[in-house]
């Protein structure tokens, strides 16, 4: 497997704060698979993020592009790597210059990485970009954003990564500034995206239900530290890591078989900066032990297909390349639900 | 929302309101007469001894004549577009000067920016006046562009602080970033995508730019450090108060420049303020 | 009319009656809220679900007549426990705020003052209404805290110094400071991570039951109001398009746009094809003749441009705005899209 971007054990720090603390994975280049990155705000997803887009060097340890370490590229090999490795932002108001319509995020990219020797090719590329995320080339170009909504402006942005045909997004809350009925559409784009083009895509969310229905990993993050990653069916539908436990039991299904729990939260945020060298989750673990201060605990596969930070699984082998990724699954080789396969348009067939 | 998309829309909107037109039209007016009025006077009748003296508006005389035997009207008609030629020069460099020190700061920060900011902030806190009276007193042979020059290179402080911080604004908002994913270079993302939403501020500082300058001008005209032997609406005052036009009473002659000086101001303030509600309409829809 | 029959038969403390609420533009008046009713017994959590543009924000605004230009209530009651707040004097309505009724706005957050302490800010809203000793009000800060689970240490620090969460209680202890009778609360979590979430939620619960108090609780997450709420508003371009109990409108919806919302919903039990609603919500202005949805319903049928629906009842507390119904009992099999699926 050779891997398309690799983080071997890397870390930032902001002066005493630790944004990230030391992590190391690695995606495939050879299955594009689409990862979530989960946990709450604060928890370092989004330096995760900006570190595998380049935006800022890790304080310790490497990123790796394609073998090649971030940091130390050449212009004309770094140039290519803003071009593979693209971002799709949360704020869907923020990313567009108001002076200019909106062709000009779309012009920009073709005329700056020459993807086109002429402007009706740049056309065609452009319209063709449009039109697989939905939206219409007639209705969208020539548009200034105001006039536009939240989710057409967040598909444009998508059809900007697209355009260049990146071998990897990073969506950072892609669909937190969207209407619910728009996020399930934006979504399943991108996860076409993953199927058809190839890309690999890492979902930055809070939200653990839609990382769940696209993706294929998840690892989860606490205060810039690995609590548990692997496989979203068994992440999630099986939480061991205490806070993985406590973030699953308080996400608000509209099932009423699944009530909330009555059970009092104390300790719902963090009191502070975290003291000592132990597990960053001490302070409001219900199952705290001695040894839980003191020492961080390792990644412990109690699956093949699961680690988690704790010491309540002490007992498993632990992780000795430090490697996450080797817990992730590999991408959906199934093709798309059958019924979609055979152009019933109607997804619950079984609901009537 | 950002201030230019506004911009596009204000005419629709009627975000015009009567506070700028009044103030256009007023410095609309004055340039008229600047431009126009030479068309009506001989410009002879302007210079010393050309008429009778001291006499008071009459069918004859408009605005009447000084005690140097020139005529008014004809002053204020040709002083008038000197003493804007002089805001403009300095408001044009004052604003360029302030535009590109203010990108530079605010773009490349680090060095650059503590020095532009370390001689923009000493600058502000010295009285101009004062460096304008040594400098104007050391100059052998005072023109009306020389005025504007030494003013010019005073009034660029306030616009340079203006821009950095709008650049710095700028800067951190996501349309930057996906600028740099897109390709854009850092010269380019300073010209296509920051510089295009200064605009706003860039016409604000000019307007009040023009005005500080005209100010200043006049002040160094009032003391006599002015281009003497040119015809300016501040030389005009100077030389009233050389001859107690005040004490004896004649009034049409110090009372037209400032009347025309008050005009330029107000139509300068009226378009600032006005501007301002076409530029950011959250202040125009007050509930 | 059923609102009529409602107020005439129970102890409703909130009758909300054709609440009309208008946005003046440019380019006329958009219809923000139309005709909306509903009713609120002490105790009941009415939960409005509505997206963007749906009116939801603009309804919660101008329950306390708090609607500012360029909005408008142009017509409509709000019958708070017999009294109509949109016909009060303004010296009664100053009242009636916060005493009666008190709204938690969205971002409450913000709303706290920056640069006082908390707890002079809990002492100014009560003073406002009450006058109490000072030793009264530092108790009662104290007791107000506390009900919300916030140590009663608390009172002393200023906002910065305290998290979302907890700002976010601070602001639920200010609003129910004088035990209103009735609690509006618009998208109180919005900005909350989703374990904050759930605990500001439960201790919305906590103090809804501690003061009987009727809860109006706004917003776009249908999980959480399905976790909260008994019973359960849609509002759609303006309007109430279904409304019943929380268990029939999750279960079984019968209007469409509130079928296509719980379905676009996804859960974490299995993997399924996500699915969105296709088009946009229609502009407020000059809003066309017959129902507001019927560009994007999938069941839309010549009746549907023609004519709008009015809210019926459907059933014993049920009322939907369809004209599907009376004539079927439940939403039929969705038809086979002929239109476009993908959305300008």
């Amino acid at each position: 497997m050779s891997a398309l971007i690799e983080l071997q054990r890397a870390a930032k720090t902001y002066g005493a704060f630790t944004a990230l603390d030391d992590i190391t994975l690695s995606l495939s280049e050879d299955a594009p698979s689409m990862t979530a990155v989960a946990g709450e705000s604060g928890c370092g997803k989004t330096t995760l993020a900006r570190i595998m887009l380049g935006f800022i060097d890790p304080s310790r340890g490497k990123v790796l592009y394609r073998g090649q370490n971030v940091a130390t590229m050449s212009g004309a090999e770094r140039r290519q790597f803003r071009r593979e490795v693209q971002p799709v932002f949360q704020d869907p108001f923020d990313v567009f210059n108001p002076f200019y319509r909106i062709d000009h995020v779309l012009t920009t990219p073709v005329r700056r990485y020459g993807l086109a020797h002429s402007d009706a090719e740049a056309r065609k590329l452009i319209e063709e970009a449009l039109s697989r995320v939905g939206l219409r080339p007639q209705d969208t170009l020539g548009r200034f954003p105001h006039e536009l909504s939240g989710g057409q402006r967040q598909r444009v942005m998508v059809a900007r990564a697209v355009l260049l045909r990146p071998k990897l997004i990073i969506a950072d809350e892609p669909v937190s500034m969207v209407d619910a009925s728009l996020r399930a559409t934006i979504l399943d784009e991108l996860k076409t995206l993953n199927r058809d083009l190839d890309i690999s895509i890492v979902y930055i969310t809070h939200d653990l239900t839609t990382a769940f229905q696209i993706c294929d990993s998840i690892v989860i993050l606490y205060r810039g530290a690995v609590a548990e990653a692997g496989s979203v069916e068994r992440v999630i539908g099986d939480p061991k890591h205490p806070y993985s436990q406590l973030l699953v039991s308080s996400i608000p299904l509209p099932d009423l078989s699944k009530p909330w729990g009555g059970e009092e939260i104390r300790n719902a945020e963090p009191s502070g900066p975290t003291r000592g060298a132990g597990c960053k989750f001490a302070e409001r673990c219900p199952h705290v032990m001695e040894m839980c201060w003191t020492s961080p605990p390792a990644e412990y596969t109690t699956e093949s297909d699961r680690l988690a930070t704790c010491f309540l699984y002490r007992d498993a082998p632990a992780l000795k390349d430090k490697n996450i990724s080797s817990v992730f699954r590999p991408p959906d080789t199934k093709p798309r639900l059958a019924s979609e396969a055979a152009g019933n348009t109607n997804p619950h067939p079984e609901r009537y | 929302m950002s201030a230019f998309a506004n911009l596009r829309r204000g005419l629709a909107e009627r975000r015009i309101s009567g506070t700028l037109i009044l103030g256009l039209s007023i410095l609309l007016l004055i340039v008229l007469i600047s431009v126009i009025g030479p068309l009506f006077v001989d410009a002879h009748n302007a210079t010393v001894g050309a008429v009778t003296p001291r006499r008071p508006p009459s069918a004859q005389f408009f605005l009447g004549t000084d005690s140097q035997g020139r005529d008014m009207l004809t002053l204020l008609i040709y002083g008038t577009p000197n003493t804007l030629k002089m805001g403009l020069i300095a408001g044009f460099i004052g604003v360029g000067l302030g535009l590109v020190f203010g990108l530079l700061a605010g773009n490349f920060g680090g060095i650059v920016d503590a020095v532009i900011r370390i001689i923009a902030d000493a600058l502000l806190t010295v009285p101009a006046i004062a460096i304008l009276v040594i400098i104007a007193g050391n100059v052998d042979r005072m023109t009306t562009n020389i005025m504007a020059l030494v003013v010019a290179s005073l009034s660029w402080m306030f616009t340079t602080r203006t821009i950095r911080a709008q650049v710095l604004t700028i800067r951190e908002r996501s349309y930057v970033e996906v600028a740099r994913v897109n390709g854009e270079g850092a010269l380019e993302i300073l010209f296509r995508e920051i510089m295009p939403n200064l605009l706003p501020f860039i016409v604000a500082s000019f307007v009040g730019t023009v005005g500080s300058a005209i100010l200043a001008v006049i002040g160094l005209e009032a003391l006599g450090l002015g281009a003497i032997e040119e015809t300016t609406l501040g030389n005009t005052i100077y030389w009233s108060q050389q001859s107690a036009a005040v004490l004896r009473g004649y009034w049409w002659w110090w009372g037209p420049p400032i009347v025309v000086i008050a005009l330029i101001f107000l139509g300068l303030f009226l378009t600032s303020v006005g501007f301002d509600r076409f530029a950011n309409p959250k202040l125009s829809r007050r509930a | 009319m059923i609102v009529e029959a409602q107020q005439a038969a129970t102890d409703a403390i909130l009758v909300v009656d054709n609440l009309n609420v208008h946005y003046d533009t440019s380019s006329g008046p958009a219809k923000a809220v139309s005709d909306v009713s509903f009713s609120l017994k002490p105790g009941e959590r009415l939960g409005l679900i509505g997206e963007s543009g749906s009116g939801k924000t603009t309804m919660a605004t101008a329950l306390m007549r708090l609607t500012r230009a360029p909005g408008r209530i142009v017509g409509g009651s709000v019958m708070l426990d017999g009294r109509d707040i949109l016909k009060m004097s303004i010296k009664e309505l100053r009242a009636t705020r916060l005493r009666d009724i008190a709204l938690i706005p969205q971002g409450a957050m913000s709303s706290l003052n920056p640069v006082m302490r908390l707890e002079d800010q809990i002492i100014d809203a009560i003073a406002a209404h009450v006058q109490m000793s000072r030793e009264a009000m530092t108790a009662r800060v104290a007791e107000l805290l506390t009900r919300v689970g916030l140590d009663p240490a608390v009172a002393r620090r200023y906002p910065h110094e305290l998290s979302g969460g907890m700002k976010q209680r601070a602001a639920m202890a200010i609003a129910t400071s004088l035990s209103p009778k009735v609690i509006v609360a618009d998208e109180p979590t919005s900005a909350l991570d989703v374990v904050v979430q759930r605990q500001v939620m439960q201790t919305l619960g906590k103090l809804q039951g501690g003061l009987g108090a009727a809860v109006v609780l706004i917003g776009h997450d249908m999980g959480l109001i399905a976790q909260f709420a008994n019973t359960v508003g849609v509002m759609y371009a303006g309007k109430i398009v279904e409304i019943g109990p929380v268990k029939q409108m999750i279960e079984a919806p019968r209007h469409p746009y509130t079928k296509l919302l719980v379905d676009s919903l996804p859960g974490i039990d299995q993997k399924r094809a996500l699915t969105g609603i296709p088009g946009l919500p229609p502009r407020l202005v000059d809003m066309p003749d017959g129902c507001s949805f019927s560009p994007r319903c999938p069941y839309a049928f010549d009746r549907c441009r023609r004519e709008t629906p009015l809210l019926q009842p459907i059933g014993p507390e049920q009322r939907v705005a369809c004209h599907l119904y009376p004539d079927n009992l439940a939403l039929p099999p969705r038809p086979a899209t002929t239109h476009q699926e993908h959305a300008p």
